[in-house]
Parts: structure tokens; C-alpha cells; sequence
């Protein structure tokens, strides 16, 4: 029986040293949960662990040998964190087709509220999948993802939630029934005011600048002027 | 004038010679002073995310590996030409790992632009003219066009060229870019 299980992967490539407050690593906790079925077995594959304790080899052959990958990540620079970007290219280049048919689908999350700004990440997914063989059916790109954990009970939450839920429910039906993912992308935020964002964001940098002993005009400070 | 020109040592090709060499001569001919950095495997770590650069030390990354002089050049210089490979669509990983950590060099602060969208607040009032030469062997026209509106869609005062094979392409391309610094928005 175990033999004829799908795979399905997840990546989580938050590069946070403190895993516990990363939103992609809590969406691949909540990503094995949502997947659990007799039917496919679910592993997950934390980049950040996998690159600095030199085990790339293992999560490689796990990721060759997925029926779906799921790349969970934040936007770095309006594209792909460099840990993560470094561990594709590594993996394309040790891996450059794919032997069985295999979909790869991505949960993209900025800090930006407009959850569009992910798009061309998504697009960069879209071209591993394209590059390395394989069928990318699309995924979910959020914004506002500074409240994903703080605020995960809150009911303007929800709609993520459901994107999230609702992606994974795909990605599952199409492993198990052995369809080729069909590309669909979502976007979605919290329902909270982008104002109110702001000045929680910018607040938050502020306190965060005092428990460091500085004064907040401190931010400010120029260390490269001319 | 200073021009400062990163490349990715893990993709010095021929192609990439001759382009650094078209660069060097072209720079050279505008009176720049030319500073070359080449970024190998293992020498940055990547930015993991912390904003120490913005609550801790503001302005300059808390890792101390060769980031402070390559931030300290790209903020010092008129001119900034990354000599990037393609891959994916986006940068190299070297590439990204000193793209990622030029996060010091702005404030942590959300403003909203012109078109609505939001960005950071610029940390100086003028940044070095910034330029990615994009390059690859196989590039398709949709990883060409991704790697230009990475870059350009969200960000302003940036200048992208892909590179085709020709250098007369690239030489007519890069005299219509502003070789100075500027001022304003991100």
C-alpha cells in the first residue's frame, strides 16, 4: 500500500533564525495538517536547516522523487530569498529534468499589504517548474503577511485561511487522482486597514528600536553619507 | 566618478568577460574610476531576515562578512552595474545574497507612491545610479521580460538590459542611462 502513496513536499524557505515566527514554516506546520491522508505522505523540508547543515543531498532526492512541491517562501526584493534561490539552482542543477510527471505550487507572503506585489515570484516559480520539467499550478501570494501568526484567530484572517485550505485541498485531489495541476493563482490580505497597518508597522520598528537602547531619530542614522 | 561592477563567480563565462570588458572600456571613456567586485559561493551568508540593520544597527548589517564593503561601494559610487546572471527569471543566487542584504540602505518605514503601492523609505537622499545587465546562454523572451519587471515595476531610478549577443546593443542601450546619482523615492 505505502508504495502506490503520493509524495507531496513542502518547502518551507523562511530564512528567520527564530523558525517559531516565521509565517512559512507556520504555513507548512498548518500544510501537513490540512494534507494528512492515507493516501499520500506528506514531508517537509525546512531550507534554512537543510543549507547550513550541508544535508541538501536528502532533501534533493525527496524533491526529484515528489509527486507535488509546494514552495513556501517570503518576498525578498520583489522575488525569491536568496537561501531559497541558492537551493533551486543548486537542485536544477544537480537535477536539471524530472523523470515522473510532478506539479509544483507556491505560497508566496510579503509584508506589503498589496498581496500583487508577489507576482512576479510567482512567475519565477513558474519558470523552475517550466525549467526543471515539471507542471506549476499555480498558488497563493498574500500580503500583509506581518499579521499571518499575531493575528491568525482573528476573523479578518479568514480569507487567507481559506486560500491557504483551498489551495492544499487542490494540491491533494491532484495528487491523488494523478491530474496535471492546472495553473491558478490567488491573491488575498487580511480585511484590516491599510492605514492601521502602517501605523503598526511603523510604531512596531520604533518600540522594537527602544528595547535596543536607541532613541527612535536613531533609525535614521547614515552610516554611508559622503 | 566611481562605477562599481559586481559580478557572480560562479558564472564568469565568455559571454560575461566580454561584457565586463565592454563595460570597463565604455566607463572608462566617461572619465569612471572603476571598482570590481566578484561575489564567490560561500562568501556572503544570506540575509536571514532579523531587521537588526534596522532596529540594532540602522544603516549597516549586523554579519560581518564582506556585505560592509560592498554596501559601502554601492552606496559611495555614481554608478552600480550588476553584471547578473539570469536564472529563473531572476538573480543568480550570489547575486541575491548582496541584493538581499542591501536592505540596510533603506529605512523600515511603509510610504505609499504615487501609484498607490507601497515601498520603504529611502535612508539618503540620492543612491547611485543603479544598472542590471542581465545575461544567460538560453534565455527565453519570458525569462528576459521577468528579470525586467523584477526589477523595474516596483522600483524607480533602476536601469535593466538584457543582454542578446550584441554589443552594439548594449553600448547603445547604456548611453541612454543617467551615470549620476539620484534623488527621491525607491
Amino acid at each position: 500500500m505505502s508504495e502506490n502513496k503520493k509524495r507531496v513536499v513542502l518547502v518551507s524557505a523562511s530564512p528567520k533564525v527564530d523558525q517559531d515566527w516565521a509565517v512559512s514554516a507556520f504555513l507548512a506546520k498548518h500544510g501537513e495538517t490540512i494534507l494528512e491522508d492515507e493516501r499520500i505522505t506528506v514531508e517537509s523540508i525546512m531550507v534554512r536547516s537543510t543549507l547550513l547543515h550541508h544535508q541538501t543531498e536528502q532533501a534533493f532526492e525527496s524533491l526529484q522523487s515528489a509527486d507535488a512541491i509546494v514552495i513556501i517562501f517570503p518576498l525578498y526584493f520583489f522575488c525569491m530569498p536568496a537561501m531559497l534561490t541558492r537551493f533551486l539552482q543548486d537542485f536544477a542543477a544537480k537535477y536539471p529534468s524530472c523523470k515522473n510527471p510532478s506539479s509544483v505550487y507556491a505560497i508566496v507572503n510579503c509584508g506589503f499589504p498589496e498581496p500583487e506585489i508577489n507576482q512576479e515570484a510567482m512567475r519565477v516559480i513558474e519558470q523552475f517548474s517550466i525549467q526543471t520539467g515539471r507542471s506549476c499550478g499555480g498558488g497563493v501570494m498574500i500580503g500583509g503577511g506581518g499579521m499571518v501568526i499575531a493575528a491568525k484567530d482573528a476573523p479578518f484572517m479568514r480569507p487567507i485561511f481559506e486560500q491557504i485550505d483551498g489551495l492544499l485541498a487542490r494540491v491533494k485531489q491532484n495528487a491523488i487522482s494523478d491530474q496535471q495541476a492546472e495553473s491558478r493563482i490567488a491573491s488575498v490580505a487580511p480585511k484590516f486597514p491599510k492605514f492601521l497597518y502602517f501605523i503598526g508597522g511603523n510604531a512596531g520598528w520604533k518600540s522594537m528600536a527602544r528595547k535596543n537602547h536607541l532613541r527612535p531619530k536613531e533609525l535614521y542614522r547614515k552610516p554611508y553619507n559622503l | 566618478m566611481q562605477a562599481y561592477i559586481i559580478s557572480d563567480g560562479e558564472f564568469l563565462t565568455q559571454r560575461h568577460a566580454e561584457l565586463k570588458q565592454l563595460l570597463v572600456e565604455f566607463l572608462s571613456k566617461h572619465g569612471f574610476t572603476i571598482v570590481q567586485k566578484t561575489i564567490e559561493r560561500g562568501e556572503l551568508a544570506f540575509c536571514r531576515g532579523c531587521f537588526d540593520c534596522w532596529v540594532k544597527t540602522p544603516g549597516e548589517c549586523i554579519m560581518k562578512d564582506s556585505i560592509a564593503e560592498i554596501n559601502h561601494a554601492c552606496m559611495t559610487s555614481d554608478v552600480v552595474i550588476y553584471l547578473c546572471p539570469v536564472v529563473f527569471g531572476q538573480f543568480s543566487a550570489n547575486m541575491k545574497y548582496a541584493i538581499d542584504r542591501w536592505l540596510p540602505n533603506m529605512l523600515p518605514f511603509f510610504i505609499t507612491r504615487k501609484d498607490g503601492s507601497t515601498m520603504h523609505s529611502p535612508r539618503y537622499s540620492d543612491y547611485a545610479a543603479q544598472i542590471f545587465l542581465g545575461y544567460g546562454e538560453h534565455l527565453s523572451p519570458d525569462e528576459a521580460q521577468l528579470f525586467i519587471d523584477i526589477n523595474q515595476k516596483h522600483r524607480s531610478s533602476v536601469e535593466v538590459i538584457i543582454d542578446h549577443g550584441s554589443d552594439a546593443e548594449i553600448l547603445s542601450m547604456l548611453d541612454g542611462v543617467t551615470l549620476k546619482r539620484a534623488g527621491g523615492a525607491l
